[in-house]
């Protein structure tokens, strides 16, 4: 079977107390400071590499 | 997603959940209440010249209307939206206005008093709405099937005055639309209009900050070249989400304004927070990621941003706060 056809692999779950987001196309772990559901979605709170406070849609839950 | 659709809300003196308010001002100079508005919701538009004999009427001490020092030909109530470059397509309006003088003849073709959308800033009678004359059926409601305009005279009495309701779906691009209300140059007269415009437009990066077109808009060129205005504050479409933030924090470092990077699906947050941010604008951008570029150091500033938002966007659910 080709390596196109190969199912992608599961994520690796986070480190206790990181959760795991998709940003720019990635898995990245990052350690949320809170969580706030607005509307129909819930955010994780974290400073982002460029240093802003920064809220990103959070995983669905296990 | 290649189009967002929007709407614009104008309550003036009445809204739309009023089925059959009686709201009327009392425009009769030689009456003991003359100068008065009932039944408003909100501000009714109150036209009186002569600031020698009426220096204040009643209805702006209660605060039941706004007064005009000026008439006008065609008074330009707001201007809904003027896109620098690109389009809007409008595809519906509803429009209710309660006035003393109120005329609709030549089955719609002439309309007097009568709150209307219309794309050029000086044609209240914009015809491509309009059924055709002398040929279409005169009595109400006129609803001509090819415009799919439906308009009623009086579908309901008042204690002085008349009420007209128009309602339009169809497509039309604009870069522009406004507004409009024919006055015709008559003094002591009043009105109070409500009325709903949807439209749609490019999927674009947004500048989200309400500004007053004439004085916040218009007089900026770095403005008009980064993104286009809309009355909701939301729907002003630019080409890049970088610039539009440059330009905001240049023209705008003290107030409050978000931009919508609509490739990245991020929204950048200027003085202000998550928590300003209303449930409803989130549903309707669904941004992936909030960035803060800056925090408020005044909350007032921020709050005036989120008033301003929920008076003129239709939201669902509506904020707790609203009638």
């Amino acid at each position: 079977m080709s390596k196109a056809n190969n199912p992608p692999n599961p994520p690796t779950p986070p480190p206790q107390g990181q959760v795991k987001i998709r940003k720019n196309r990635k898995w990245v772990n990052v350690a949320p400071k809170s969580k706030k559901q607005k509307g129909m979605f819930t955010y994780v709170e974290f400073t982002d590499d460029d240093g802003l406070d920064t809220w990103w849609i959070a995983p669905p839950q296990e | 997603m290649p189009f967002n659709t929007t709407s614009a809300l104008f309550d003036q003196g009445i809204y739309f959940a009023y089925d059959s308010p009686n709201i009327y001002c009392q425009s009769n100079t030689s009456a003991s209440d003359y100068g008065n508005c009932y039944n408003t919701w909100g501000q009714a538009i109150f036209v009186q010249t002569d600031t020698t004999n009426y220096p204040k009427l009643p209805c702006e001490n209660n605060n039941t209307c706004i007064r005009r020092t000026t008439t006008a030909g065609v008074r330009t109530l707001a201007t809904i939206f003027n896109y620098s470059g690109k389009q809007g397509i409008l595809q519906y309006f509803w429009t209710r206005t309660h006035s003393l003088l109120w005329t609709i003849s030549n089955n719609v073709t002439y309309i007097r008093f009568v709150a209307v959308p219309a794309p050029s800033s000086s044609d209240v009678e914009f015809l491509w709405m309009l059924p055709a004359r002398n040929y279409e059926i005169s009595y109400w409601p006129i609803y001509d099937p090819i415009g799919n305009l439906k308009v009623y005279n009086n579908p309901y009495t008042i204690s002085s005055g008349n009420v007209a309701v128009l309602r339009w779906q169809g497509t039309y691009f604009t870069s522009t639309l406004y507004l409009l209300i024919s006055e015709e140059s008559n003094n002591n007269v009043w009105y109070a209009y409500d009325t709903r415009v949807v439209w749609a437009y490019e999927s674009s990066p947004l500048a989200i900050i309400p500004l007053d077109y004439n004085n916040d808009y218009v007089p900026y060129s770095e403005l008009r070249n980064a993104f286009g205005y809309a009355y909701t504050g939301i729907d002003q479409p630019g080409w890049n989400a970088q610039d539009i933030i440059s330009v905001l924090r240049d023209i705008f470092p003290d107030r409050a304004w978000a931009v919508y990077d609509d490739i990245q699906k991020i929204l950048y947050l200027y003085n202000l927070t998550m928590d300003y941010v209303p449930d409803w604008l989130i549903n309707k951008l669904a941004p992936v990621g909030v960035k803060v570029l800056q925090s408020p150091s005044d909350s007032s500033i921020a709050q005036a941003w989120v008033d301003a938002l929920n008076a003129r966007n239709l939201q669902i659910p509506p904020p707790s706060s609203s009638v």
